[in-house]
């Protein structure tokens, strides 16, 4: 341990001693953040480019660009999509700041724009199965209920699915919901659904843009298999006050932001509140007139610019679901908190300082005014603290160097009786606690016009810490021992070095192969043995007892621009190989079961597949389409006899088509429509009677499948006339959820007919046939 | 607490506006197995074992009876062999004055059934040991207003370090409103263990239908059964494959664990029964002016 500590401290030292470069030989540098010129905002992924020698860079996840090049006369190019692209005639003969902001193109007609990069970048960038969305792509995709939602668009992305009809948690490259990380504002987010999942905990009115990795996760990340999902929540307009939000269907959103003082500080506010709970009372029965039923989102951020050396960053979510009917309530949600400290060492060298605290909680009360009363907690802490640095040696090499800890505690059920006369013991399930550390480097490099190389390293570190408890099991998972660990006692650890490497050949300016190779490990993982999970799962970590997960994904793939990179194809192919794969014993007892390492089992996972994506961004006409082959199998010791059988998220096609068509400025039309393979199921081979039941008897795990699934989405947007001077703006959009009414099966139940008592059914369930919505959005 | 995730399934049902329609579905079918089912009681009666086979899942028809089997029951060194009764076919009988003694082992043998038609007969055994007694105290009858339920509450206390497992019956004028073991409800002691029970809630009894509502004057009786874990985790697997699934909470389907060896299905179990009556004294309005 003591070694693993100072390796960390060296390591530390390294970096640290790599940051103030004492190299007077290197080129002068161009540096400073490219922002939006309306609102303030910083625009990430912007590329800054010498048109001369032709090198550029993008902008980092602040806004902050670092170029260095050979004292001379240039014009510097700065394009961003969607923004007029500005040209400046530079001389350049010692290091410079140059901060640009850039106006947006209002002329063009196209709104989806699935990545923000320049056509050319997206060729030559070494990073794979990456995408980015802003939010404004996020709101022309036709949501259900209307309510705009990022992870549903993430859906229709190749290579993602829904873990069920409807649902926000997600699955990627055959992967379980779990094994996304998903960050807002670099703050994990531990139960991404509101309401049973059907909606995602992310206000798009406060988002700035989401970034979706699959497998290929850049080494300042970690900690998860199968994606990294990092959403960045809006700095806000610091040029003026103003405002945008929306009345919908289910839920009404304001978002307020503006300067504070002058245009150093700035801030954003956003809520969101559904009211669904204020119909009930029309309900027919009593039972629903007494009920609660709502979630509300609270998004705030504030930023100060001390100076173009110095900005900070406070982020805050607060998201709560209620719900109750008479003697029963719960109640359930994420908050988060994130503080940032951007430092630019020199032009070269920038760095980011964050601390993170997230926490999700979920409670509910049973009180019945008898005996069997309760009150039921869980709760799930995290604090983080991370040091990023973005170092720009030369024109050729950009690498990425930090640290990080997290904390995590976990409170996974705590329950009291209620009443005087409980008849209920105090249940407390053991807390966990557990420390999760990484350093990691990472260089980007530029070994010729036609390579590029991203090679970095991750090493992280996982410790069981007491206060704890460890209960030691025997091969039929019964427990033989129990041992106490004392408060500060570091109990377990386990350590992996996690290579994540890219490489990219240039064929042409529009065509290039890529191929990749990164491993990841996990060691937080979600007690769930659902399909799309509850708010009542609760996170475990690593123990003596659960080794971590280990992933290694191998990729290759072909890109390509067509018809002046107004089209973007690419294929990508994957093979993932898993390690230490956990699943579930057959009736696990999952929830305030203090063996509940006893109900795991443990084995191995693989998934490979191909994916196909052509997006295009014509005059009137955009979107994509998406195709995916795949297969996702696990084979689990103690399950199915053993044998491989297919994941729950095995869909081996899986197609998306997003259209969105501009009709006038006024006027546009989006449709989306999706086909996936019948998800894995295990359906009867017999029946037996016990007991006047009647009994199904089982197929092999998983060896069935539902129905296909397909279903079309339309939406139309109709904005209102835009008056010289008015400040107002109004659009109203029309949302038809499942166009056509496809039954989708949402789960398949064999039953026996409730009327002729003997006789069997099979029975599907289906959500939702068609859903129409109507939502009214403004900006001031 | 199985109870609890009934309430949050019927909130989720609120939340959602699902529909089910019926589908056709081409379904495999499977070897055919030997099915045993008995319950070996404390209560002095004739006690039986019950064979028959498995069957296809839409094969609508009574499962055929298994007859011709020789079967055993062997506790305390004694063996008593079944009657087979040609009224009953597949089901194979105690003698009248039999009943099921506490803390005592007891096997089953079968012997004589060619499940698998290969033409030689297998061998089938099962052991279960029969739980101590531990009665009730009394059962009240409440009325819940806003569930539009009649509760059946139980008063009892759970005898300390040992664990228990109970599983409960009721009956309305001593008619059984729980007529199979999916409806019974079971619990194991682990949260309360060596408490005062003090009127648990244990079986609500809907006012709105007529085969389960009470009147004034009914008479009621709640069945106390002290199982053994493996009983326990059978009716809990029973009532998880026989009730409707979902993608929030079920995990995947999974074949109910019994105890009879060489691949059979079913169970031999025993278990120690105790009865508890009272009389309802009020109608649900009389219920409903005390309660306000």
């Amino acid at each position: 341990m003591k070694k693993t500590l100072s390796f960390l401290a060296m390591l530390f030292v390294c970096l640290c001693a790599m940051a103030e470069p004492l190299d007077d030989n290197r080129k002068p540098v161009i540096s400073g953040y490219i922002k939006d010129a309306q609102t303030g905002e910083m625009l990430v992924g912007a590329t800054v480019f010498l048109r001369e020698n032709q090198s550029g860079v993008t902008t980092n996840t602040y806004g902050f660009y670092s170029l260095a090049a050979t004292p001379g006369d240039y014009t510097l190019a700065i394009a961003f999509l969607g923004y007029r692209t500005i040209e400046k005639k530079i001389n350049h003969s010692k290091d410079q700041s140059l901060n640009v902001s850039l106006e947006p193109d209002v002329a063009e007609l196209s709104e989806i724009q699935v990545t923000a990069e320049r056509a050319q970048d997206r060729i030559a960038a070494p990073q794979m199965g990456m995408q980015k969305l802003q939010a404004k792509t996020i709101k022309e995709v036709p949501a259900l209920m209307g309510e705009v939602d990022a992870i549903k668009v993430i859906q229709l992305l190749p290579g993602v699915q829904a873990a069920s009809e409807g649902s926000s948690g997600f699955s990627v490259r055959g992967g379980n919901p779990d094994q996304n990380l998903i960050l807002l504002d670099e703050a994990i987010v531990y139960n991404a659904g509101h309401m049973m999942g059907f909606f995602s905990v992310f206000n798009n009115d406060a988002i700035k843009d989401v970034n979706l990795y699959k497998g290929d996760i850049p080494a300042k990340n970690g900690g998860r298999l199968a994606s990294l999902l990092d959403i960045r929540m809006k700095d806000g307009n610091n040029q003026k006050f103003s405002g945008t939000g929306g009345i919908g269907t289910i839920s009404s959103r304001l978002t307020l932001e503006g300067p504070i003082v002058n245009e150093k500080t700035q801030f954003v506010l956003a809520g969101r509140r559904t009211y669904a709970d204020l119909f009930l009372p029309f309900a027919s029965k009593e039972r629903a007139q007494d009920s609660k039923l709502y979630f509300y989102d609270l998004n705030a951020k504030v930023s100060h610019t001390f100076s173009d050396r110095d900005r900070v960053f406070i982020s805050a979510y607060l998201g709560r679901d209620v719900f109750g009917t008479e003697g029963i309530e719960m109640d359930f949600g994420n908050q988060t908190l994130t503080a940032r400290w951007n430092h630019v060492f020199s032009p070269v060298l920038f760095s980011n300082l964050t601390l993170t605290g997230s926490q999700y909680d979920y409670h509910w009360n049973i009180s019945m005014n008898d005996a069997s009363g309760f009150d039921w907690k869980s709760e799930l802490n995290d604090y983080s603290a991370k040091l990023d640095f973005n170092y720009y040696p030369n024109t050729n090499n950009q690498v990425t160097f930090g640290v990080q800890s997290i904390r995590h505690n976990v409170m996974p059920g705590l329950v009291k009786g209620t009443g005087t006369s409980s008849m209920y013991d105090e249940i407390r399930v053991p807390d966990t606690h557990a420390w999760e550390h990484a350093a990691y480097i990472e260089n980007t490099q530029k070994i010729s016009e036609r390579i590029n190389l991203r090679y970095g390293l991750r090493v992280s570190e996982f410790q069981n810490i007491g206060k704890g408890t460890h209960y030691s099991y025997d091969n039929n998972y019964e427990v033989t021992d129990t041992t106490e660990y004392a408060s500060g006692n570091i109990f377990n650890t386990y350590w992996g070095l996690e290579p994540r490497a890219g490489i990219t050949y240039v064929l042409t300016p529009t065509a290039s192969i890529k191929g990749s190779y990164s491993r990841t490990y996990q060691y937080m993982q979600l007690a769930s043995n659902s399909t799309s999970g509850t708010p009542l799962d609760v996170w475990y970590p690593s123990s003596p007892n659960v080794k971590p997960q280990i992933a290694d994904q191998f990729a290759v793939g072909f890109f390509k621009n067509i018809f002046n990179n107004t089209v973007e194809m690419s294929i990508e192919g994957f093979y993932k190989n898993m390690q230490n794969s956990i699943d579930f014993k057959d009736y696990p007892n999952l929830l305030l079961n203090k063996f509940m390492e006893g109900e795991l089992r443990f084995g191995k996972s693989i998934a490979y597949g191909a994916e196909f994506l052509a997006r295009f961004n014509l005059h009137k006409w955009n979107g994509w389409v998406s195709y995916t082959l795949s297969r996702s199998e696990r084979q689990i010791n103690g399950i199915n006899n053993n044998k491989w059988y297919l994941s729950p998220y095995d869909h081996p096609h899986d197609c998306s088509v997003v259209v969105n068509y501009s009709h006038s400025k006024r006027v546009s039309y989006s449709a989306n429509w999706v086909y996936l393979t019948g998800a894995p199921a295990t359906f009867p081979v017999g029946r037996f009677e016990s007991g006047g039941n009647i009994v199904p008897i089982y197929s092999d795990r998983n060896a069935e499948r539902m129905p296909d699934y397909h279903r079309l989405d339309l939406s139309a947007t109709i904005r209102g006339k835009e008056k010289p001077g008015r400040k107002w703006q109004g659009e109203w959009v029309f949302s038809l959820y499942n166009a056509y009414a496809q039954h989708n099966a949402w789960i398949i139940n064999f039953v026996e007919d409730e009327e002729n008592p003997g006789i069997t059914k099979a029975e599907k369930t289906y959500l939702f046939t068609f859903v129409p919505a109507v939502t009214y959005n403004f900006k001031f | 607490m199985k109870q609890q995730y009934l309430y949050i399934a019927s909130i989720v049902a609120l939340l959602i506006t699902a529909c089910n329609e019926d589908i056709d579905l081409k379904l495999n079918s499977s070897a055919r197995r030997l099915v045993v089912e008995s319950f070996i009681t404390t209560d002095t009666m004739r006690q039986s074992v019950r064979l028959t086979f498995s069957g296809d899942y839409f094969n609508n028809q009574p499962m055929p009876a298994v007859t011709g089997a020789a079967v055993i029951l062997r506790a305390d060194g004694d063996e008593l062999s079944l009657t087979e009764d040609n009224q009953h076919p597949g089901y194979y009988f105690t003698p009248d004055d039999f009943f099921g003694k506490q803390g005592v082992t007891y096997q089953l043998l079968v012997n004589n059934v060619d499940a698998n038609n290969d033409g030689t007969p297998e061998t089938y055994q099962a052991e279960s040991t029969m739980p101590l007694r531990f009665p009730g105290d009394s059962i009240q009858i409440g009325f819940q207003k806003n569930w539009n339920l009649w509760k059946v509450m139980l008063f009892a206390n759970d005898p300390a370090n040992v664990e228990n497992y109970y599983a409960f019956s009721v009956s309305r004028n001593d008619s059984l409103l729980t007529s199979k073991i999916s409806d019974y409800e079971q619990a194991d002691d682990e949260f309360f263990d060596g408490n005062d029970i003090d009127g648990v809630w244990v079986f609500g009894l809907k006012n709105n239908d007529e085969q389960y509502k009470l009147r004034k004057g009914d008479k009621v009786t709640l069945d106390v059964m002290n199982i053994n874990e493996t009983f326990f985790d059978y009716l809990n697997a029973i009532d998880t494959e026989t009730s409707s699934r979902n993608p929030l909470f079920s995990g995947a389907p999974a074949n109910v664990p019994g105890n009879i060896s060489n691949g059979a299905l079913g169970i031999f179990t025993t278990y120690a029964i105790s009865s508890l009556s009272t009389i309802n004294t009020k109608t649900k309005e009389e219920w409903l002016k005390e309660l306000e």
